[in-house]
């Protein structure tokens, strides 16, 4: 894909890092819309831009492969593992995902570690998934099985 | 709500699909299928729904936008096949069917946005004669027969509602009726809910059930220290939900992997 026209590059190429940011910056959706799963697939959209743009194999390098595994794991582990963490911590009482019951709730009142958790855990683990899990969906359906990466 | 705008967006939405459907280049297809989503979404953020407005921004005429232009370089871009009649006669009858059916139920609908609806409220569980009870009612005491009525209707503690033992009843000035504020048994929010509202109608009682948009309206951002209801809601009221949702996200990206993926992970 090397017969892409110059200004569509410099664009994608000056546009990424805002995208990104603006991903970011929707992933914890608590101050405004948004949430982990608009930020995750805004994220995911801005490495298939770069792969339409720049072609699938430079794609593949940004975003490799492992990583997405790594990540799309990772991100559900954090959710699922907060969900286990208050049980742990409220010593087996049926408190699964009560955001209340992880030591935070020791420093700060416990409907602001509520917050602190939804913000930044919780969200952010469901943006991991989404963003990793819509990019390999599209490597997975983009990649001819005649352009196999192995050597 | 502006009316022409919504016209207009509506007669767009309704062209887009028709387009889509009648394109035979699967790719033209594709990308007025972007519009179609695109349209949808300003519909929902005129209907002031702003996070379901971006999500369908995000998802719709975003990821998935590409991801149908990504399969489609596995298959032909041309529509090539021949409609048969009779499927095409069994669709539209079907589709104008569905249509009649909507338009039969939508005067049962609560209007656009009332804030007074069942699913926004209360709603009404059940009547009963007045015979002295409101006195009670004004002594701030729950009567007897209200109390094992509600029991029965399986709000009771077997299936873990909260108890009718300790509650307050509160005069609610501006709906003119009782509310009935009952101590809730989690953990950390141990005061007291309003969960029933009970309204005097000449010689009879009506006891009302608080819908939980009301918790969300009321007290989310004194529960959770965050702005949004909806992530509020989302992530916390129904946590589990929205641990689901992950989880089939996840599967989907798994699954696809395990049919799609020839040998060249690293």
């Amino acid at each position: 894909m090397s017969d892409v026209n110059v200004v569509i590059k410099t664009t994608v190429r000056t546009m990424l890092p805002f995208i990104q940011l603006y991903g970011f910056y929707v992933l914890t959706g608590t101050e405004g819309a948004g949430g982990g799963f608009q930020g995750g697939v805004i994220l995911a959209a801005s490495f298939i831009l770069y792969a339409i743009t720049f072609g699938a194999e430079k794609g593949r390098q940004a975003a490799p492969e492992s990583w997405n595994t790594a990540f799309k794991s990772f991100g559900l582990w954090i959710y699922a593992g907060v969900g286990m963490f208050t049980i742990l911590y409220s010593l087996g009482r049926a408190e699964f995902l009560n955001y209340s019951a992880t030591f935070l709730s020791l420093f700060v009142p416990h409907t602001v570690a509520r917050g602190i958790l939804i913000a930044d855990v919780i969200e952010v683990g469901i943006g991991m998934t989404v963003a990793a899990s819509f990019i390999s969906l599209f490597f997975d359906l983009v990649w001819r099985s005649d352009e196999d990466g192995r050597s | 709500m502006i009316v022409p705008l919504d016209i207009a967006l509506i007669i767009f939405l309704v062209v887009s699909a028709i387009a889509a459907l009648f394109v035979r280049d699967l790719l033209a297809s594709i990308a007025i299928l972007g519009t179609y989503t695109f349209v949808m979404a300003c519909i929902y953020v005129q209907m002031n729904a702003v996070d379901v407005g971006f999500t369908e921004a995000a998802i719709g005429a975003g990821a998935s936008t590409a991801l149908m232009v990504a399969s489609l370089t596995k298959l032909q871009r041309y529509d090539t096949g021949k409609r048969k009649k009779v499927k095409v006669v069994i669709g539209a009858f079907t589709v104008v069917l569905l249509a009649g059916l909507f338009f039969y139920v939508i005067e049962d609908m609560p209007a656009f946005g009332d804030y007074n609806s069942p699913a926004n409220k209360r709603i009404e569980i059940f009547e009963v004669r007045d015979t002295g009870l409101s006195e009670k009612l004004e002594v701030e005491k729950l009567p007897e027969e209200i109390k094992s009525r509600i029991y029965s209707l399986g709000y009771n503690e077997r299936n873990n509602f909260p108890s009718l033992r300790e509650y307050k009843i509160v005069w609610n000035e501006e709906e003119e009726g009782w509310d009935v504020l009952i101590k809730k048994n989690e953990t950390f929010f141990s005061g007291f809910e309003k969960l029933y509202f009970i309204k005097k109608e000449g010689e009879i009682l009506e006891v009302y059930r608080y819908s939980i948009p009301v918790r969300w309206q009321e007290k989310s951002e004194e529960e959770m220290n965050t702005p949004n209801m909806v992530t509020a809601g989302l992530a916390d009221y129904r946590g589990y939900d929205t641990l689901g949702e992950t989880v089939v996200i996840f599967t989907a990206a798994v699954s696809v992997a395990a049919l799609l993926r020839r040998g060249y992970l690293e």
